[in-house]
């Protein structure tokens, strides 16, 4: 029954969504002086970044063995990357208000570092909807909860600072060497920010990480998974939305269709898909004696696949976040607090996760610094093969808006693993280093 | 497990009407918004890539490189018009004019109403005639038509300015002048 409604709901959809347009278009007329306008646009970003860190990840082997071979991408410090894309924006507004269009963006690069792991070359596609009652948005893009979400990230400059680029350059999955330590290492519920352990992960890499000889993002293709989103204009300051992804592994279709049961291991680098994944959240924006306060709470809930055997093994997902940012004259602090009490690892390991940031930042002009703080804990139950694991990240950023649309940027980031392991847990944490510069064009 | 088991009933009636509330929003969204053509267009969150991008701006400042559009009140307002210029009329048509009159002093010249006057002009090298030319530009498309040219003539006589008839080929001379520069100009552009 269930099912049955699952397929009414996602054709109903298809089809109100343009029946919508159609119905007023036969109540007046689509003038052309509201037509659709179509713009090109795009971004591109070269960063050379240099990581330092143990010299036991740093020497480690293409499969994650600590074993000095030096034959991973980590024993050479200092790389290059570009984060190239293209988009188009189709935009329009019928005579009686009612705005609609869509938004096609493209990878430039499509055999690097910030591909799906299935190197998709169109990383987000959507329609949109919008009315005075609201926005809803349907295909391959972010959810409600990353878009309203509030905390130190969110005021980072430079490449992002906790939520940035630094984990390219260095090893933060390393569960080859850290007894399958798994680090919650970017703010964010799991959908976004990845599943502890996930973010960065090598291509050939298995749960237990690696270091592989191509670095994936493998949580963007769970990121921007095919969804429906609904958001609410801003009423008084109050504004929420809500995303429903029917399946985490389906984006676009380069991924195709799947099947009922992904397994543990469903997206590249062996991570589980959720299905049934409800995503939303409230922010809130309001001005106190000229002090700006933004504050969010998100959350998110999905059911892990069922196969029958991997369901009752399996943790489905579930996460909540709480932001609040206050700005004055230039300035801006803000912190967030998360707790996932699940988010798809063996039911028996009884794994949870939290996290807290911290940060502060100043704009003057076409200045903009920041400095932010991120801690996150990974605990699992005594049956767990995998320690509890902490992490940390101080991000330093900066950037300058040196001309319309070009915006070099700077960024030192200082981060330490605890893998939790009781012998010899010296020589299996790792901290170090990492320093980014680059210039990020938009046109 | 008190927490679980309560958002577990929650999910379980939500997607129970799933259908329902999906369409009831969507109905809701296109129903409505009928009433909604004079409110402020809303804003809605962006993600944080896009949040991200847009604090560096863009390279085309306000003006997207826009590929397709329909929307004639937000299309360029005469054919050759630079984005910040406020000509009303034909812009290689304007020009062309300004350019071919150069020789002549200008009393007063109208973009936004397509009309040049120039001022009386006696030609150094051939005294006691003087010239007056208006100019109307009439169309913001470069055509044939779109340019009108009226010439005036005064002749010296005793001391005092009298009307003289002026040939018509003057001012078919001129417009036919304008117009081949303005295709000069429209090409120039093109070719870049």
């Amino acid at each position: 029954m269930e099912t049955k409604m699952k397929k009414i709901l996602l054709s109903t959809t298809a089809i109100c969504l343009f029946s919508a347009g159609v119905a007023h278009a036969d109540m007046q007329v689509i003038s052309a002086g509201n037509g659709p306008v179509i713009t090109v646009g795009g971004t591109a970003d070269f960063q050379v970044g240099s990581g330092s860190q143990e010299s036991l990840y740093k020497n480690q082997s293409s499969s994650g063995v600590a074993d000095g071979s030096k034959t991973s991408i980590y024993s050479r410090e200092l790389h290059t990357r570009t984060d190239t894309n293209i988009h188009l924006k189709v935009d329009g507004r019928a005579d009686n208000g009612l705005g609609y269009g869509a938004y096609i963006e493209l990878n430039a690069d499509t055999n690097a570092n910030d591909t799906t792991a299935n190197n998709n070359s169109a990383r987000r596609t959507y329609i949109y909807v919008e009315s005075g009652f609201g926005r809803i948005e349907t295909g391959a893009t972010g959810d409600a909860g990353n878009a309203l979400k509030v905390g130190a990230e969110t005021l980072a400059h430079g490449t992002g600072g906790i939520a940035g680029d630094f984990y390219k350059y260095v090893d933060l999955a390393n569960g080859g060497i850290a007894n399958n330590a798994k680090y919650a290492i970017l703010p964010g519920l799991p959908t976004a920010a990845g599943m502890p352990g996930e973010a960065n992960v090598g291509y050939t890499a298995g749960f237990s990480g690696g270091a592989g000889t191509l670095k994936k993002d493998t949580h963007d293709d769970r990121a921007n998974a095919n969804k429906i989103s609904y958001y609410t204009p801003r009423i008084d300051g109050l504004q929420a939305g809500v995303s429903f992804t029917p399946d985490q592994a389906e984006h676009g279709t380069a991924n195709g269709f799947t099947s009922a049961n992904g397994g543990a291991s469903e997206l590249g680098g062996g991570f589980p898909a959720f299905i049934d994944v409800w995503n939303g959240g409230v922010n809130y924006e309001t001005r106190y004696n000229d002090i700006a306060i933004s504050t969010a709470i998100t959350g998110e809930y999905g059911d892990a696949k069922d196969s029958g055997t991997t369901s009752a093994t399996i943790d489905g997902l579930e996460a909540y976040s709480f932001g609040l940012n206050l700005s004055y004259a230039g300035f801006t602090i803000g912190g967030s607090y998360a707790d996932a009490p699940e988010f798809g690892l063996s039911k028996s390991y009884n794994s949870s996760m939290h996290y807290w940031t911290l940060g502060g930042a100043y704009e003057f002009g076409p200045l903009g610094t920041s400095i932010t703080y991120l801690s996150s804990t990974v605990k699992h139950g005594s049956s767990a093969s995998a320690p509890d694991a902490s992490f940390q990240n101080v991000s330093f950023g900066a950037d300058y808006k040196l001309a319309p649309g070009l915006l070099p940027y700077l960024e030192v980031s200082f981060f330490e693993t605890d893998s939790g392991s009781s012998s010899s847990s010296t020589t299996v944490d790792n901290k170090g280093t990492i320093f980014i510069g680059g210039t990020q064009l938009n046109f | 497990m008190t927490n679980f088991a309560i958002v577990t009933i929650f999910t379980d009636m939500i997607k129970k009407y799933i259908p329902l509330i999906s369409i009831v929003l969507l109905m809701a969204v296109a129903g409505c918004s009928a009433f909604s053509s004079a409110e402020k267009k809303a804003e809605y969150p962006q993600q944080p890539d896009d949040i991200r991008r847009n604090r560096a701006g863009s390279l085309l400042g306000s003006n997207n490189f826009k590929i397709f559009s329909s929307d004639k009140k937000e299309s360029e307002p005469s054919e050759g018009t630079k984005s910040k210029e406020v000509i009303a009329v034909n812009a290689y048509l304007w020009r062309a004019s300004l350019d071919t009159l150069s020789f002549m002093p200008l009393a007063s010249a109208d973009p936004l109403g397509g009309v040049i006057i120039t001022d009386w002009y006696e030609n150094p090298e051939v005294k006691g005639e003087r010239f007056k030319v208006n100019v109307l530009i009439s169309d913001k498309n470069l055509r044939s038509n779109a340019v009108t040219v009226s010439a005036f003539k005064q002749i010296s006589t005793s001391g005092s300015w009298r009307d003289a008839t002026v040939n018509e080929k003057v001012a078919r001379d001129l417009e036919n002048k304008i117009l081949t520069r303005a295709r000069e100009l429209r090409l120039e552009k093109e070719s870049k």
